[in-house]
């Protein structure tokens, strides 16, 4: 009887390197928890694609082991692991109908007739598929022969399902959609689920846990809240959603917090210390989002200025200004449009201000 | 285990197609008269033969006329052909296609003798004329395969742009269509030479004792009695098949890296 | 029509007239001589119109006798004479020399020539030959695309198998057909794990391996067989080896057999085998193979149920080709074969300019392009996408 929550994949000091020098992944140590969904995320050649290649077999580790509910999984061929990988064109085999295509790992485990046609149908219900299962895969639109490779990682009642930026080929609309239902899917099912994507907003939405991957290491893991509000170092900071960066040097600290002042020589401002924390004296980055400067004064925010509107973009649901505060520097500010109690006008002057605790401060 | 044999297997294969051509330099090198290896010692003999011969280097030259003005016709044909192809949906356009591709389809020897006797009618049978004619028809095909190849791969609205910026038509060809397409204008025109070079049985047919080319000089020698001056004349061949090769790769890699550019950045626009 | 289609056939038609004068009218013109008959009427008008009112049965009237002189005498000089006596000759052995023998012997005769021309030349005192003439005077003939399937019309008018001393083209065409296969067939065994093994390379080692297949590929197919011509020969290095390593104790007769033409025609042909099969299998990638896997195929079925269905078009468009070409060849097995081991591009370069019948021609060249399109359209209709994998 397994558990939520017991480990189900040990990545342990794995790496992986083509040409014997680079290493694409590098001394990985990773837990997947039974049932979770963890999603790998990372900006092209971050090596989060190659950890799925090795937990899938199509890659041997360079080094390490990769264990598999406590039995090393390296000398098991592909074939005989038993997840369930949805690629990122699909790969259906285009010679094949869509119930071939789901009957085929089904044929594979030498299930009986009655039985395969009994779970390609019911599979094929749950992706709401049914009646496409005569079509060919080359006469479906990209979303149906999505689901079509979902259903067929889903058929054989895997261990696991990986996924390699399966959204990627979708357009926003049918992307965002497609989240969602993997959601349910995951959370219908119980299966855990291994995703791949360079998508941060996919990742915010789908995942139990994320981890940030870039050159080969995990930069941070953890849960979407915690990655996006309390980013560990700068990197997680911009890959995760937008970032107004400000450059200076911490010259006190106290009630938790640190204070910095920038390099255009204003009044100091507060800010959390991240993990890794700039000692005093030290130069140090600050970011704060722009989601996260209001427009006005407010009680109880720590940092409060003054500054020029430069310039104003209508987003619709909201606005983004663009400020220039004397002694701090430019600043982005997203402001949404129900909120706003005046026009803005480049020239403008506004007050602005941010709590400490969305300030964070990196060490350079 | 499996890995092992197949690459055993396949460099069998291709030892298999490439060993009979490696034969022949050594054999065209060798100071004896009978074919066979290992050849008693080397000498050009029959290289000095073959160029001291009335009748080889008559042949080689026609060879060289016929295939020369096969590529010009079959270049011209083919490429304006292409390009009225590729232009429109015209009515018609299947029927005309499938009627241009037919001498790629009509077993060679069909042709060859259907030529032979039209051509005589006419008086364009055993002259050389005659043979441009049949070498054009049969080599044109493949221009017009490599140019709308090309031609596929080239963006309508740089066309359009041209004529947006004030440039007539058949300049807006010379100047932007051409430049781009050239790669498949040029290896199309290069396989229009070799294939008129290379041919024979059309040769047989049409070309009289005097007007003989470089392989229906070859076929006669074969038939009447085999002197080592034909290995010298058949490594020529290789040579210039070799250059021909060499050539057509290279505009083939040229075309591969302009589009492999072009990919590369719409791929960073998006 | 649009300003732009109008462009288009204007640009086309210079090409289009070319190939309509130059190849598809020739073609034709060549196809019609399969039944086309003229030579009788044309050499002996006057006994074909008499002839035409005769009904067959027994001997023709003095009238034809006496038409059948003055016709001979008139036209003893011109071409039609030798055409018509060849033309005659092609239904019934023997009625050339009985022609060429009463044209010699016209000054001897005299009237009633139903009397002195039988006394001359006994051959016309049967009504065998006056049938033949009246038959050939229609000017459609079956007979060569007969002749062309072993059979023949009796003079009067049945169609019976041909000798079997004569009986050559159902065995020439089975023997064009089998070699044909089995050359695509090999082509196929020695192609398939190449065109694999060249995609498993890197692409330093792989553009070396294509490399070997364009070479011979852009080498004339003649100087190919003259390799094939020297290396088979009894005196030849392949023999030379073979004695020299104490195989054989003496050389072995390759060339001028069926084994020699199956190797060169090999040779020639496994390059258009190679290349589409490689470009289909590149353009595979790992992917379907991969996915496969992930869902518990082992590798043999990996293989069996996803790759090789997956490369079929590859093998249908190199083999269509390789079958096409080989179906046409003429130059390598009239260089390296015996004469058992000729195709039917033999008898057709035979008949054009050794034993010159352009109606056999004709009737061959016909029936070959009818199994060619026969193939073609089975090959079609097999796999559906065939014309984009070749011409990928």
């Amino acid at each position: 009887m397994t558990h939520m929550n017991d480990p189900l994949v040990v990545f342990e000091n794995v790496d992986k390197s083509y040409d014997g020098g680079t290493k694409v992944v590098d001394d990985l140590n990773l837990t997947i928890a039974e049932g979770e969904f963890l999603t790998l995320l990372g900006p092209s050649g971050s090596g989060k694609t190659t950890t799925l290649m090795m937990l899938a077999g199509f890659e041997a580790p360079s080094r390490g082991t990769i264990w598999f509910r406590g039995a090393p999984l390296n000398k098991v061929p592909t074939y005989k692991r038993d997840f369930g990988i949805v690629f990122q064109n699909y790969a259906l085999f285009p010679h094949m109908s869509v119930a071939e295509n789901l009957a085929f790992p089904l044929r594979m485990r030498r299930e009986s007739r009655s039985m395969i046609e009994e779970r390609v149908n019911e599979t094929l219900d749950m992706v709401k598929l049914g009646p496409l299962k005569d079509r060919m895969p080359g006469q479906l639109s990209g979303g149906q022969q999505q689901r079509v490779a979902l259903a067929r990682a889903l058929v054989f009642k895997p261990k696991m399902v990986l996924m390699d930026e399966p959204l990627g080929a979708l357009d926003k609309q049918l992307r965002e959609h497609m989240q969602l239902e993997i959601k349910h899917l995951h959370e219908g099912l119980g299966i855990t689920m291994l995703y791949v994507t360079h998508d941060q907003s996919e990742a915010l939405t789908m995942s139990n846990r994320i981890a940030v991957f870039d050159h080969g290491r995990i930069q941070q893991i953890g849960a979407p809240r915690e990655v996006y509000a309390k980013p560990a170092s700068t990197f997680v900071a911009s890959f995760m959603g937008e970032n107004n960066r400000l450059d200076g040097r911490v010259h006190a600290e106290g009630d938790g917090h640190v204070h910095v002042r920038t390099c255009a020589g204003g009044p100091a401002l507060r800010a959390m210390p991240a993990a890794d924390r700039p000692a005093e004296g030290q130069d140090t980055v600050l970011m704060v989002r722009p989601e996260c400067v209001q427009l006005g004064a407010r009680e109880g925010a720590e940092n409060s200025f003054e500054g020029r509107v430069t310039d104003v973009v209508y987003h619709g649901d909201h606005l983004r200004l663009c400020l220039e505060v004397a002694g701090v520097g430019p600043l982005v500010v997203r402001h949404l449009v129900a909120e706003a109690e005046a026009e803005y006008q480049p020239g403008d002057t506004v007050q602005v201000c941010w709590q400490a605790r969305h300030m964070h401060a990196f060490r350079c | 285990m499996t890995r092992v044999f197949v690459a055993i297997f396949a460099w069998a294969v291709l030892f298999f197609l490439v060993a009979p051509l490696a034969v022949i330099f050594p054999l065209s090198f060798s100071s004896g008269e009978i074919l066979t290896l290992p050849v008693p010692g080397y000498s050009l003999q029959w290289y000095e033969d073959f160029f001291l011969s009335e009748r080889w280097l008559d042949a080689t030259k026609n060879s060289f006329v016929v295939g020369f003005a096969t590529m010009v016709f079959a270049t011209l044909l083919g490429t304006t052909a292409a390009y009225g192809i590729n232009l429109s949906n015209f009515r018609g356009k299947t029927v005309v296609l499938a009627t241009l591709s037919l001498p790629m389809v009509v077993p060679l020897i069909v042709t060859a003798a259907s030529m032979y006797l039209a051509f005589s009618v006419v008086g364009l049978a055993n002259s050389l004329w005659g043979l441009i004619v049949a070498h054009t028809i049969v080599a044109t095909p493949y221009v017009v395969i490599t140019v709308l190849a090309s031609l596929k791969t080239f963006d309508a609205n740089l066309m359009r742009g041209a004529l947006s910026l004030g440039a007539p038509p058949v300049t807006a060809f010379r100047e932007v269509v051409l430049p781009l397409i050239m790669p498949g204008v040029a290896a199309g025109a290069i396989f229009a030479f070799a294939t008129s070079f290379d041919e024979l049985v059309i040769a047989i047919f049409i070309t009289s004792p005097g007007e003989f080319t470089l392989p229906r000089q070859m076929f006669a020698g074969l038939r009447e009695f085999l002197s080592p001056t034909i290995t010298a004349a058949a490594v020529i061949m290789i040579v210039l098949s070799f250059i021909l090769l060499f050539i057509s790769e290279a505009i083939r890699r040229r075309g591969e890296r302009l589009v492999a550019a072009r990919a590369d950045k719409t791929g960073s626009d998006q | 029509m649009s300003k732009k289609s109008r462009i288009s056939w204007l640009l086309v038609a210079p090409l289009l007239a070319l190939v309509l004068l130059g190849f598809i009218l020739p073609i034709g013109y060549t196809l019609v001589k399969a039944v086309e008959n003229p030579e009788v009427t044309a050499a002996l008008p006057r006994t074909v119109t008499v002839l035409d009112r005769w009904d067959g049965e027994g001997m023709p009237p003095e009238e034809a006798f006496a038409a059948l002189v003055t016709d001979i005498e008139e036209g003893q000089r011109g071409r039609e004479f030798g055409s018509m006596t060849r033309r005659l000759n092609f239904e019934l052995n023997g009625a050339r020399s009985t022609l060429m023998q009463t044209r010699r012997s016209l000054d001897e005769l005299s009237a009633p020539y139903s009397e002195s021309l039988p006394a001359a030349i006994p051959e016309w005192g049967e009504p065998q030959l006056w049938q033949l003439i009246r038959t050939n005077s229609n000017p459609v003939t079956a007979s060569f695309l007969l002749r062309a399937l072993d059979l023949q019309i009796t003079p009067d008018g049945r169609i019976e198998a041909v000798p079997e001393e004569r009986a050559i083209f159902i065995d020439l065409f089975q023997r064009t057909f089998w070699i044909s296969i089995l050359v695509t067939l090999i082509c196929i065994l020695l192609a398939y794990p190449t065109a694999y093994y060249i995609t498993t390379l890197s692409n330093r080692a792989a553009s070396i391996a294509i490399l070997l297949v364009l070479v011979p590929f852009w080498t004339s197919i003649l100087v190919r067989t003259t390799a094939w011509f020297i290396l088979l020969q009894r005196e030849g290095p392949i023999n030379a080896g073979l004695l020299g390593l104490n195989i054989v104790d003496e050389p072995l007769q390759m060339i001028f057999t069926r084994f020699a033409v199956y190797v060169a025609m090999v040779h020639v042909l496994l390059p258009f085998q190679i290349l589409p099969l490689y470009s289909v299998m590149k353009r595979q990638g790992t992917d379907m193979l991969r996915a496969a896997a992930s869902l518990g195929a082992p590798p043999w079925r990996q293989f069996l149920l996803v790759y090789l269905p997956l490369t079929m078009p590859g093998v249908a468009a190199g083999a269509v080709i390789v079958f096409m070409l080989s179906v046409g060849f003429y130059v390598t097995p009239a260089l390296v074969g015996g004469l058992q081991d000729q195709m039917v591009s033999y008898y057709i370069a035979f008949f054009t300019n050794q034993s010159i019948n352009f109606g056999m021609v004709a009737a061959l060249s016909l029936l070959l392009l009818f199994f060619t399109g026969l193939l073609i359209v089975i090959a079609r209709k097999l796999v559906p996408n065939l014309d984009t994998t070749i011409k990928a």
